[in-house]
């Protein structure tokens, strides 16, 4: 019931070096600010209480969103929400993860969050981790002993973990290959809510049929997650309303979700084959 | 030319600058010299035995000025009604919910009394818990309360006509069991007080209250000091709704901190103490038993109801029997029997919530007349058009309606939604979808009522050597208007514009005794006296214009800010000028009084002639569109149109505000909001789990104001704050009922319970 935030020191670094520099010497005791809309949340209602806050909205060079034709979509670290939803590149490349992005809390929120922070903070829920996944995103990730490329399926470990090591976030890389995809956020209203299960599901149309299918899931399992398994079957069987359902029924099955007061976990289960069906019955259609 | 200037227009309220400019000031924004914080120390235990308090190292903490536990109160037990009173202010010997008092501090800090709270040491012995109301009336049940023998803390029992002659007459009955859930209120602005003694034992307590002279006195009650001793400020309010009516105990606990203390004590909730503690609208089972005849009209109807009262007494007994008077009057049905149990459970307790025990019985009794029309082959529509109250009418239960517009609330609503070829529809859609139609009617006050044996008022108004008006009124202003109420019926009456009004309402030491904002009152009660008022300033004002004009005041009139003669309207005066002209020149300044008193209401206390106790009843008919996913449950509103009887609607914007509001939080209320609770606790005590619906969720309305002109109402009209929450959970179930084919006798029809439900019962 502790509601008052507890003291600690605020740093903001120009660079990334420092900002690597401090988050070195300070460890487990620091936390990293970007929007802040978790961590702040975090240390006013849920206990949280670093010592040191590093605030990395000072360094050049971790925003923006560009498309280049070769090397694909690069979205920086602290691009926001709104920013992401509202991309003209994001948009006419990866449409479904603008509406993934838009589907964030509230309009003050998706000002502030940004797309490193909604995947930093690692909640299964997390609303752009399901699209993607479904992208094969490549995350950029600085540390003291320079940069590395991590697989967004390779990032989260569990329930807020992630495979950050006093390493910093910096952006990501969503390789140039043409998908049309689709995000489902399952919630009982319209605005300002938490996704009691988000599906997306994203391919490459060609002539007979599709090519790297991605069927990904949040909010049912520790991390978000792909489900390799329907994927596969889909990508056997082809786009059938029977190998669909089946796609369905296995991530279904496959999902671990959890029982708490938002939905019980058999509801849950249900709705994974329900949204999975329909956003695969949606790519065929579309 | 129009009837009226002023009344009835959709004119901008007076108090709108204020807030939309963020200069209003609520509790929370203002601050007193050597003000302290003061924190209540809360039972975590849903049933306990306090066997040891020890305080010793939080009063030695640095920045604390007050620790008290009950040994600093009176120990007078403490209940809306007197006769039920069962709550200390801080418990002594018993813990009953998660959330009940047993300690406060005031510091110098909100943070060295939050880390005070933390330091005092209860030692307790815990006890079975009842959390459950049909549990809790077992024989052997745990006791909530130990001295009460069982845990039925009240009961009410209304018959009127035959019963068993009804059912006998009738040729199908009904059976039928609904469900009701908790719900909190989710005002905008969370619960709170500043008290403040001075050093002649005078108390003035600032909070936001929808009925301060009833909280003055409670206070006072619970202080065991005399009323005159107690005044109540109120600064402006975000939001009531009911939870602002009955005293919380932080209250008492600021007040006794800053005796000890000698400054004041400021005690705000967050909204996890709001969710937990701030109390909730009460659950009902409601086992109902219907009569009706084969033409569709209803011969009998019975209830048994079972209130999940919660750990005390509160309003219980109040919803109950209000629910009961409902119940007797909507559609004239000749057999009425209402059996009621409020049982004491070791929860959250509940309190008044707009639609007062009506919604909840509502639902009950608008799902099951569908369920007998479709039986008996009729129309929704046609049933209830069948047995509408009409204007005039004498019900069973004694009582007499005046004004009634629900048969033109019914024939509207279908015209307006396209009912006849909408109910024609195919409700497949294909997909999982289906799509449908329903509707509710509902019966509720609209003005109060005589339970107390008192439904007047006063009003001052006064007329400033500049023409400026001040009323002076205890019509509450909590966000529903009744400020701009008593400005625009005023201002018609005055024939000015209503900028030129200031009200002053908030001040126990300087407003009428009033009863407050319950019950849709407000507007009927207090719009009286202050229409009462501004005729007798009016008097005066003419006394000054027709000197000036050189004519009788009879003559006279008032509009458009001006003064003129009726038969010739060139000749007139400001009424700027009058005013100045009654100060320069007859020498006096101008003011009036004006009484709103209900004869009947001394004699119709709360056990006395049952059917007399509402002044006038008000109406609705409300028709819901819902589309349903039966792949996840969703119910989706897609259109309501509302018809409600407002008498005469006093400000459009404003009715139309209530009506729209009143619907959104009836819809949470149907399809998402829940407080869900586990062995007495709240789960989801945050906007993230608690599910209100948002301006985003807001299907279009249509709103259409039927004018009855009430026999009593100033200028015809009648309240409208509450009425518009009470059909809507039943009207939606219906439209569910006919888009699925489902009917669904528990709220809220969640995603999850309509999915498996609908799974279950179409495959």
């Amino acid at each position: 019931m502790l509601r008052s935030m507890q003291p600690f020191n605020y740093l903001r670094p120009s660079t990334l070096s420092e900002a690597l520099k401090l988050l070195g010497d300070h460890g487990r005791e620091a936390k990293v600010l970007a929007g802040g809309t978790d961590l702040i949340v975090g240390m006013k209602e849920k206990g949280l209480s670093p010592r040191y806050v590093i605030d990395i909205k000072g360094i050049e060079g971790l925003d923006g969103i560009g498309y280049d034709p070769n090397e694909g979509l690069r979205i920086g670290t602290l691009a926001t929400m709104s920013e992401v939803s509202a991309s003209s590149c994001v948009r006419e490349h990866y449409l479904f993860l603008a509406h993934a992005a838009g589907e964030v809390g509230s309009v003050q929120v998706r000002n502030r969050a940004t797309i490193g922070g909604n995947l930093c903070n690692a909640a299964p829920s997390a609303e752009t981790a399901p699209a993607l996944l479904c992208l094969d995103a490549v995350l950029t990730v600085a540390g003291p002993k320079g940069e590395r490329a991590v697989a967004i399926e390779e990032f989260f470990r569990g329930p807020g973990m992630t495979v950050l090591d006093g390493e910093i976030l910096t952006g990501m890389l969503i390789p140039p290959v043409e998908r049309k995809g689709i995000y489902i956020k399952h919630s009982p209203r319209n605005a300002m809510d938490i996704a009691v299960i988000g599906a997306a599901a994203a391919v490459t149309p060609k002539e007979g049929g599709w090519e790297n299918v991605r069927i990904a899931l949040g909010a049912v399992a520790p991390t978000p997650v792909r489900v390799h398994e329907a994927e596969e079957l889909i990508r056997k069987k082809g786009q059938t309303k029977e190998a669909i359902e089946e796609a369905g029924r296995m991530a279904g099955e496959t999902a671990s979700p959890i029982f708490d007061v938002r939905a019980s976990a058999e509801y849950r289960s249900e709705m994974v084959e329900n949204l999975v069906i329909r956003a695969l019955s949606e790519l065929c259609d579309s | 030319m129009e009837q009226y200037s002023v009344f009835g227009k959709p004119l901008p309220r007076i108090d709108a600058w204020e807030k939309v400019t963020g200069e209003a000031r609520y509790l929370d924004d203002i601050f007193m010299p050597g003000m302290l914080y003061g924190k209540v120390l809360r039972s975590p235990h849903a049933h306990a035995r306090i066997v040891r308090i020890d305080t010793q190292k939080a009063e030695a903490l640095r920045g604390v000025r007050a620790v008290i536990t009950h040994r600093d109160t009176p120990g007078v037990k403490f209940s809306f009604f007197p006769v039920f009173a069962d709550k200390l202010p801080l418990c002594r010997d018993k813990v009953r919910y998660i959330g009940d008092e047993v300690a406060a501090v005031a510091a110098e800090t909100a943070a060295i009394a939050e880390q005070a709270l933390s330091l005092i040491e209860v030692e307790y012995d815990l006890l079975p818990a009842v959390t459950d109301l049909e549990e809790a009336m077992k024989p052997g049940a745990p006791l909530v309360h130990e001295d009460k023998e069982k845990n039925i803390a009240f009961e009410g029992h209304k018959s009127f006509g035959d019963i068993k002659k009804g059912f006998a007459d009738s040729d199908y009955i009904f059976e039928d069991r609904y469900v009701t859930s908790k719900v909190a209120h989710c005002c905008m602005e969370t619960h709170g007080c500043i008290a403040s003694f001075d050093r002649l034992g005078k108390l003035t307590v600032m909070m936001p209250s929808q009925a301060p002279h009833t909280v003055r006195q409670e206070i006072a009650r619970i202080l065991d000091i005399p009323r005159s001793k107690v005044r109540i400020v109120v600064p402006a309010v975000g939001g009531g709704f009911g939870q602002r009516l009955v005293t919380d105990m932080k209250v008492p606990a600021a007040a006794i901190l800053s005796r000890i203390a000698r400054r004041p004590v400021k005690i705000v909730n967050t909204r996890e103490d709001e969710f937990c503690t701030a109390r909730t609208r009460y659950p009902y089972i409601v086992e109902l038993k219907t009569g009706v005849r084969k033409d569709g009209r209803i011969l009998a109807r019975q209830a048994r109801v079972l209130i999940d009262n919660g750990a005390y007494n509160d309003k219980g007994p109040a919803t109950l029997n209000y629910a009961g008077e409902c119940f007797a009057v909507l559609y004239n049905v000749p057999h009425v029997r209402y059996d009621g149990y409020g049982v004491y459970t070791n929860k959250q307790f509940g309190t008044a919530f707009r639609g007062f025990g009506n919604v909840q019985v509502t639902f009950a009794t608008e799902s099951q007349l569908d369920e007998i029309a479709e039986k008996l082959g009729m129309g929704p529509e046609e049933i209830r058009l069948k047995n509408a109250n009409k204007p005039n009418e004498l019900m069973s239960c004694g009582a007499t309606v005046t004004s009634c517009g629900l048969v033109e609330c019914i024939r509207e609503t279908m015209k307006k939604s396209g009912w006849d070829e909408k109910r024609k529809m195919k409700t497949d859609l294909g997909n999982g979808w289906y799509r449908g139609i329903g509707m509710a009617t509902m019966v509720h006050t609209g003005a109060g009522g005589r339970f107390y044996g008192y439904a007047a008022t006063d009003t001052f108004t006064k007329i400033s050597e500049d023409g400026c008006i001040t009323v002076i009124s205890p019509a509450p202003e909590i966000g529903q208007g009744g400020k701009m109420v008593v400005a625009q019926i005023t201002a018609e009456v005055l024939g000015v514009d209503p900028s030129r009004i200031t009200v002053i309402n908030n001040d126990t030491d300087i407003i009428p005794y009033d009863l407050g904002a319950w019950g849709s009152r407000t507007s009927f009660v207090c719009g009286n006296a202050a229409k009462a008022a501004a005729e007798s300033v009016k008097e005066e004002i003419f006394g000054a214009a027709a000197k000036m004009l050189q004519t009788t005041p009879g003559k006279l009139c008032a509009r458009d800010e001006k003064i003129f003669i009726d038969e010739d309207p060139s000749k007139a005066v400001s009424f700027e000028e009058a005013a100045v002209y009654a100060v320069s020149n007859l020498g006096y300044p101008l003011s009036g009084k004006g009484r709103y008193t209900d004869p009947l209401a001394p004699q119709v206390g709360i056990d006395k002639k049952y059917g007399h106790h509402l002044p006038t009843f008000t109406f609705a008919c409300h028709v819901v569109e819902v589309e349903v996913d039966s792949g996840t449950g969703e119910v989706k509103v897609v259109k309501v149109t509302a018809a409600q009887d407002t008498g005469r609607t006093i400000n459009r914007h404003m009715a139309e505000g209530q009506i729209e509001g009143s619907i959104l939080q009836g819809l949470g209320y149907a399809i998402s909001e829940e407080c869900v609770e586990d062995g007495g606790r709240m789960m989801n005590p945050t906007f993230a789990d608690y599910k209100i619906q948002t301006a985003v969720d807001a299907p279009p309305y249509d709103v259409i104001l039927i004018e009855t002109d009430d026999p009593d109402g100033p200028f015809g009209a009648k309240g409208i704050g509450e009425p518009a929450l009470v059909p809507l959970p039943a009207a939606v179930g219906n439209a569910v009922y006919h888009a699925t084919g489902v009917r669904f006798k528990k709220l809220p029809l969640n995603q999850e319970r309509v999915y498996f439900s609908l799974k279950k019962e179409k495959g």
